[in-house]
């Protein structure tokens, strides 16, 4: 006799007990709510289907996510969540690099705007990304578009003025965890951008 | 050898039907979804403004595509992300259109990821997929019309709470490798401490935490995160574990929101459709109390005549 009944309820699924491959096992087809009868041989073969298909999709989702860990920048698509990163030190010192951008311009002025000001055509959670990579590393280019577009952001800062010089400051320090304020200190990098 | 594979395929199957939600539940999930789709899209459009130097894909897919998109590209991608969504709401081919918004998703996630962040939005990209297979268009659809047959798929389910697992795990496991289970570092309280010294983004409660100085508080804090990240792989095979471990990622994700300014509640209708037992038995307990009520009232008439 079948084990499946009816779902009698509007958000459970129907309950098919304990359906198993043995003899005793139903010979109703508990699977998507269908109630015709399908021989147990049947049945048997489709469960192994699914035990193989589960088990190789389980072997997918964890070489998928060692693959993802090995590379680096982490690649996409891939299933994986943020994981923060590396917690502070045992002295309640979490290494952080403090970033100052000033743009100067030709009557003499200087604004010091926040990343997420200058860089306020890209979504907000890429802004500081693309600016490291643009302005603070080693493997991107300033090319052309890039001033054009640079001194655009600065004109739009200055609100009108015409700026002449931008400079990337980075201080490479921590933050004391107990009172959430950077320590003196630490070694500066700068890099200026004529425009 | 056969009597352990017998075995296994029964425990599979017996989950599967564990996780499987009923055919309108999931539809209203599907509903829910496309309408979060349809009124909350994500601006793609940025990518065709700011200069052509900043795309660097990442590995993956994408690091085939060598410029980045043009303002056509990203509008085409982005009406079809309308489109898609405005007929898995009216049910109409749902499992093609299903994995077609699918792939529109990670289409336009891929190519804003290729400008530096990752913003690790891939179960939320991929959900229609899964959901598809489970079978959100059976019911409360043009397609239950045509073909009314209200049919909900437990397989596709399990294989979708194993995604789930195996990606919060993901998050648990640098996070054990790089100092979070060490009792002397505070990693919860450092990334709040470094929000609120840039004081660029910043959770409402913030400020507030910093003033909380015991380090019990703290490290229970971090503890807390890992358990509630990496125990799924094991409570997978639990359905009542996975469902109370999915409540206490909702309330970890409104912690972060409030702590660390993070948004990630468009990851809750990625979790619904694992409470259908929950919303059953409160529905059940609903209808339970109203007949109750019915009858004491009904006892009551007749009493007094």
């Amino acid at each position: 006799m079948g084990r499946c009944r009816k779902p009698d309820s509007f958000s459970s699924g129907d309950v098919c007990g304990k359906a198993g491959l043995s003899s005793d096992r139903t010979e109703s087809s508990c699977d998507a709510g269908r109630y015709k009868r399908v021989p147990s041989a049947k049945l048997a073969l489709k469960s192994r289907r699914r035990l193989l298909f589960l088990a190789a999709f389980g072997v997918f989702v964890a070489v998928q996510g060692f693959y993802s860990f090995e590379l680096s920048p982490e690649p996409y698509p891939s299933i994986r969540m943020p994981s923060f990163g590396v917690a502070p030190d045992t002295e309640g010192h979490f290494r952080s690099r403090v970033l100052t951008i000033s743009i100067r311009y030709e009557d003499g002025s200087v604004v010091f705007p926040m990343a997420s000001e200058l860089m306020q055509d890209f979504r907000f959670s890429a802004a500081r990304p693309s600016l490291d990579y643009m302005f603070l590393g080693e493997e991107a280019r300033v090319d052309d578009q890039v001033l054009r577009w640079l001194r655009k952001q600065g004109t739009r800062l200055g609100n009108g003025s015409e700026p002449t010089v931008i400079t990337f400051s980075v201080r490479a320090t921590s933050v004391d965890i107990r009172t959430a304020k950077y320590l003196p200190g630490g070694e500066i990098q700068e890099r200026q951008i004529r425009l | 050898m056969n009597s352990i594979v017998d075995r296994l395929s029964v425990f599979v199957d017996s989950l599967s039907n564990r996780y499987r939600a009923g055919a309108f539940y999931l539809s209203g999930v599907r509903i829910l979804f496309a309408l979060h789709v349809l009124l909350f899209p994500i601006d793609w459009t940025w990518m065709a403004r700011v200069p052509a130097a900043f795309f660097h894909p990442r590995p993956g897919f994408f690091q085939f595509v060598h410029e980045p998109p043009t303002m056509n590209v990203v509008l085409v991608l982005s009406v079809l992300r309308a489109l898609f969504a405005l007929v898995i709401l009216v049910g109409f081919q749902t499992f093609s259109a299903s994995i077609a918004l699918s792939a529109v998703l990670i289409s336009g996630a891929g190519l804003s990821y290729s400008y530096g962040k990752l913003d690790h939005f891939i179960l939320y990209e991929s959900f229609p997929i899964f959901m598809a297979f489970a079978g959100w268009g059976a019911a409360l659809s043009l397609d239950s019309r045509r073909h009314p047959v209200r049919t909900a798929h437990g397989f596709p389910m399990l294989l979708w709470a194993v995604t789930v697992a195996f990606a919060l795990f993901t998050a648990a496991l640098p996070k054990a490798l790089g100092g979070w289970l060490n009792p002397a570092r505070e990693a919860s309280r450092g990334y709040i401490a470094r929000d609120l010294a840039d004081g660029q983004k910043v959770g409402a409660l913030a400020p507030i935490l910093m003033d909380v100085h015991s380090d019990v508080f703290w490290k229970s804090f971090d503890y807390a995160t890992l358990f509630a990240e990496g125990w799924l792989v094991f409570a997978v095979f639990v359905p009542t574990f996975f469902r109370l471990g999915l409540a206490l990622i909702v309330a970890f994700h409104i912690g972060v929101y409030l702590s660390l300014g993070i948004d990630f509640f468009a990851y809750l209708f990625l979790y619904l459709p694992f409470f259908a037992p929950v919303v059953d038995a409160v529905h059940r307990w609903l209808v339970r109390a109203r007949v109750r009520r019915r009858v004491v009232a009904g006892e009551a008439h007749w009493r007094t005549g």
